[in-house]
Order: structure tokens, then C-alpha cells, then sequence
């Protein structure tokens, strides 16, 4: 009796080829329109208030309307001025700090406890405090987004540079290299993507408190904006705001991601 | 100096270290040893686990100093690394960031050579490694034996007099161990090397080396050298032979006792934690 195999064993079909490469980005998007679709269903067959929850497509409209007034841009063009004026004081501050409490042991046992106390603590906690130091400014809103960007940076700098292997200065030495090339071309390089993690979550706190606070001090920025919307019922808008800060959030995750992969390739 | 250490190509004279742990009495890890290894020659060092190799090793290519003694090099007294002597260690060492070939060309970017001649190089190191067409491969992409390998190249990219190795296959299995140590000797005869190799494999050391030297448990010092008579290259047959296991039970002969010696005294300390 001869066996014959029972299917084609040629190559797959390119739809199961590209479903195998892409399933968990094409499952995550196919979840993401069915909830859409949910959603715009439950107000459009009277299930839910629209006064209630704005449709999809009422917010697609509502934010066409903020793009198209200007609106939208002058908050975000504010949000990321001030994002980006925090994300570089935490950078100096965050690699600097991390990197001294790499060289004494001491001192960074002894602060490690204390940076993860003011990580793990709420974020409005800190409002009232920096509102008295610099008042309702700008700079209050700078100032608190550095200190929240900069803790995770110190932390992961400190990490980082820590956990590069022993063996791989000792390959350094062998070779008569100076300090300063085992640390930039050694031990910079090693601890690389384990750094770009704590700028990455730097960043991400660094926005949560610019929208926060600036939502809270009514100053401007995509923050003040969605307060505003908020303050006059205009419920599409403050959706369609809500969605903008969303779509901002997952563009920096998007980017930050995209640039950590590519430090950590092949790894 | 004796005749027999004029000719050294590495000797170690009487070297002794201790270590000082907090609250405990100091662990004396190598006392007065004394070790000559001559130009050409390939000597393995094997002793019990905790005998003070790793720490003779690294005595050796300067990267702790020792309290006593000290390390002659071609005649002349190291002070830490010296260009003579290349390392190959245990643990993983190749730059996850860097390729094969930017891996084995990383010393002689450090020594100013220019881009198209370190790549002509690292070129033929990764070719006499047996690692030709991986040269744009990054380290993950490779076997372990692939990267010790890797490692072993970029070693031999400054053309080191002595090669100093430290139990560099001990995380391979047992054939892939083998080939690689054929590798070793083959590249050996091909630069002319003198080899210093760290092992606590009996028969990696037979296989390999013109003598193996023995190490006591604690303190470390050279207990006795055996010449290992053996033709070479050392294949199957050499392998299997008898004078093969001659050498292999009267190394074990000489180890059992420190070996045991080591264990029991392990076994001591754990019981003491607790």
C-alpha cells in the first residue's frame, strides 16, 4: 500500500502568507473596527443618547470642523512646543543624574527607593506644588513634565549601565582600551536599548503630564482646549479632541517603538 | 632566571593572590605559583572547580593584579594587558550590536586601521574561524559555538604571540567542543600561536596539549605538569587510543583527590550558611 500525501504541499497562498506575518496587527485592527462599528450602531439604532456618546462619524465631522478652524493645531502646535522643551530638560537631567548614580554605588542605592516613590505616585499630586513654586505659567507646566520624563530616564540610564556584563569591559581591557573608550564604545552601546526603553517611558509621562496640567491650569494647549470644549457641552468636539490626544499618544508610542526596534535589532 | 625561563614565552613566578570577604577570613586563591610555558608550546591548566584558574587567568592577561610574583611576557615583567597576549573567555563576549565581521574588526578600528583594510582582515579571521559568508550576520543570529568563534577571531585580529583562553567551550556540547578544539590547533600551527588553555575537561586538555599542567584545590599552585606524548593531529583514532585513556585516568589520578577536596569543602561551606 503506498501513502499519498493528502494535500498540495506547495508554497501557501500570499493571503495566508501575509496573514501569518501581520495576524497580530490585523487581529488588533479587525477588533478596533468591530468596536467602531459597535459603537456607531448603538447610537444610530437609539440605543445610547447622542447627546450622550458622540458616533464615530461625529467625531470624524467634529474633527474636520477643529482642523479646519484652526483650533487643533494651535493646541497641539502649544502641547508639543512645551512637550518638546520637557522632553530635552529630562533628557540632560535624566542621563546625567542616571549616569552619576551609576558611578557611586552609594548614592544610587540610596536614591533608587526615592525615584521609584515619586514614579509610582499620582501625577495631580504634584500640581498644587508646582503651581505655588512657579505659578500659573508655562514654566509650571515644563517644570513638572521634566521632573516626570526625567525620573523613568534616571532610573533605566542607572539600570542600563549597570547591567552590561562584566565580561564585556574585561574584552575591553584585553584590548588596552582607555575608560573612555570601554564606556563609549563598550558600555554605551550595550546598555543602549535598555536607555531608549527609559526615554521612551519619559516620554510617555512627560505628555500625560504637559495635556494633564495643562488641562487643570487653563492655560492653552491641548489640555486647556479639551477643558474649553468640555466647559461649553460641545461633546463631539471634546470626543474628537479626546480622540486627536489619543492618536498623538499612539503616533509617539508608534515612533518611539519604531526607533527602539531599530537599536535593539538583531539583538 | 633559569635557561628554561629565558626561552618562556609566558611565565608566571610566584604568584599569589587572596581575596577578602567582609566578616570572613581572607580566601587565599593562588599561593607562590609557578607555571613556564615555552614558545610554540600548547599547555592546558586543569584543576577542580574554585582551584583560583579563572582568577590565575586573569592574573595572567593583566586584568587583576596579583598581591605576589609576577607575569614575564617574551622576557620582559607585564604591568596589566599586554599586546602579546590575546583573551578568549567564558561567558558570551561578542557586541550584540555589531556584526561578525564589525565585531572581529573592532581592535584594529581601535588601533587606527584604515575601514577597507580591518574589513580585509576581519574577512580572513572569520574565514580561518570557518565563519566565511556570516560576515554581515549579527551575534544573535549564530550558534554559541559560532560566537565563541567570533570572539576567538577578534582575539586573533591583532595577531597576539600567546593565546590565552578560558574555558572557552565550556557552555558548548560535547562535539561541537571537539571541532572547535580541532579548529583551535589548527589555527595554532597556522600563526605559530603558544597557547595557554583553562580547562576542567580531562580530555579537552589531553586532546589539545603538549602538557597539561595540574592545579591543587585551595590554595591554587601547580601540582605537576604531564607531557602528553601524542601524535599529532589528534583525531579518532588518537582519541580512542589507549595511551589516550592512560593520560586521561592518570590526569583524574592526580584530580580525584582535589576534586574531592573541593567538594567536600563546598559541601562544608553551604552547611555553614545555613
Amino acid at each position: 500500500m503506498s501513502i499519498k500525501p493528502t494535500g498540495s504541499p506547495g508554497t501557501p497562498s500570499r493571503f495566508l502568507k501575509y496573514w501569518h506575518r501581520h495576524n497580530s496587527t490585523l487581529l488588533g485592527l479587525g477588533i478596533f473596527a468591530f468596536l467602531l462599528a459597535i459603537w456607531e450602531a448603538s447610537i444610530s439604532l437609539g440605543w445610547v443618547s447622542k447627546f450622550v456618546l458622540t458616533p464615530p462619524s461625529g467625531i470624524v465631522k467634529a474633527l474636520i470642523k477643529l482642523t479646519q478652524n484652526g483650533e487643533l493645531m494651535d493646541a497641539l502646535a502649544t502641547t508639543l512646543a512645551i512637550l518638546g522643551a520637557a522632553l530635552c530638560l529630562a533628557l540632560v537631567i535624566g542621563i546625567s543624574i542616571g549616569f552619576l548614580l551609576y558611578k557611586n554605588e552609594l548614592w544610587g542605592k540610596a536614591f533608587e527607593p526615592l525615584l521609584g516613590a515619586i514614579f509610582a505616585s499620582p501625577l495631580p499630586l504634584m500640581f498644587p506644588i508646582f503651581l505655588v513654586l512657579f505659578g500659573r505659567t508655562f514654566y509650571a507646566i515644563i517644570c513638572l513634565a521634566t521632573i516626570y520624563g526625567s525620573i523613568p530616564i534616571i532610573m533605566n540610564t542607572r539600570e542600563a549601565l549597570l547591567s552590561v556584563r562584566r565580561t564585556l569591559i574585561w574584552v575591553g581591557r584585553s584590548f588596552r582600551l582607555s575608560e573612555a573608550q570601554i564606556f563609549w564604545k563598550i558600555i554605551v552601546p550595550a546598555a543602549a536599548p535598555l536607555m531608549f526603553s527609559g526615554i521612551r517611558m519619559g516620554l510617555i509621562y512627560a505628555l500625560l503630564g504637559v495635556v494633564a496640567f495643562e488641562f487643570l491650569t487653563d492655560l492653552g494647549g491641548l489640555g486647556r482646549l479639551l477643558s474649553e470644549l468640555n466647559y461649553k457641552f460641545k461633546i463631539p468636539e471634546s470626543f474628537a479632541l479626546t480622540a486627536a490626544t489619543v492618536m498623538l499618544s499612539g503616533f509617539v508610542l508608534f515612533l518611539t517603538g519604531w526607533i527602539e526596534r531599530r537599536i535593539s535589532n538583531n539583538r | 632566571m633559569t635557561k628554561k625561563q629565558a626561552n618562556a614565552a609566558l611565565s608566571v613566578e610566584q604568584v599569589s593572590k587572596s581575596f577578602y570577604v567582609e566578616d570572613e577570613p581572607p580566601i587565599l586563591a593562588l599561593s607562590e605559583t609557578d607555571l613556564v610555558v615555552q614558545k610554540g608550546e600548547f599547555v592546558a591548566v586543569i584543576g577542580p572547580s574554585g582551584c583560583g584558574k579563572s582568577t590565575l587567568f586573569n592574573i595572567i592577561g593583566g586584568l587583576i593584579p596579583s598581591d605576589t610574583g609576577q607575569i614575564v611576557v617574551e622576557g620582559k615583567q607585564t604591568n596589566g594587558p599586554d599586546k602579546q597576549i590575546g583573551m578568549v573567555f567564558q561567558e558570551e563576549s561578542t557586541f550584540a550590536w555589531r556584526t561578525v565581521e564589525e565585531n572581529i574588526a573592532f581592535p584594529l578600528e581601535l588601533a587606527g586601521v584604515p575601514k577597507k583594510e580591518r574589513m580585509k582582515q576581519a574577512a580572513h579571521f572569520a574565514d580561518l574561524v570557518g565563519l566565511s559568508g556570516f560576515e554581515k550576520r549579527y551575534p544573535a543570529e549564530l550558534s554559541g559555538g559560532m560566537r565563541q568563534r567570533v570572539a576567538l577571531a577578534r582575539t586573533l585580529a591583532l595577531e597576539p604571540q600567546i593565546l590565552l583562553m578560558d574555558e572557552p567551550f565550556a557552555a558548548l556540547d560535547e562535539q561541537t567542543r571537539m571541532l572547535l578544539g580541532e579548529k583551535i590547533t589548527d589555527i595554532r600551527e597556522a600563526l605559530d600561536q603558544t597557547v595557554l588553555l583553562i580547562t576542567h575537561n580531562i580530555t579537552e586538555a589531553v586532546q589539545l596539549s603538549d602538557r597539561v599542567a595540574i592545579m591543587s584545590f585551595r590554595p591554587g599552585v601547580i601540582k605537576r605538569t604531564i607531557d602528553i606524548d601524542l601524535p599529532r593531529p589528534r583525531g579518532p583514532e588518537t582519541i580512542s587510543s589507549d595511551k589516550f585513556g592512560h593520560y586521561v585516568g592518570e590526569i583524574w589520578a592526580d584530580l580525584r583527590e582535589e576534586a574531592a577536596r573541593g567538594l567536600r569543602e563546598s559541601e562544608r561551606a553551604l552547611a555553614d550558611e545555613h
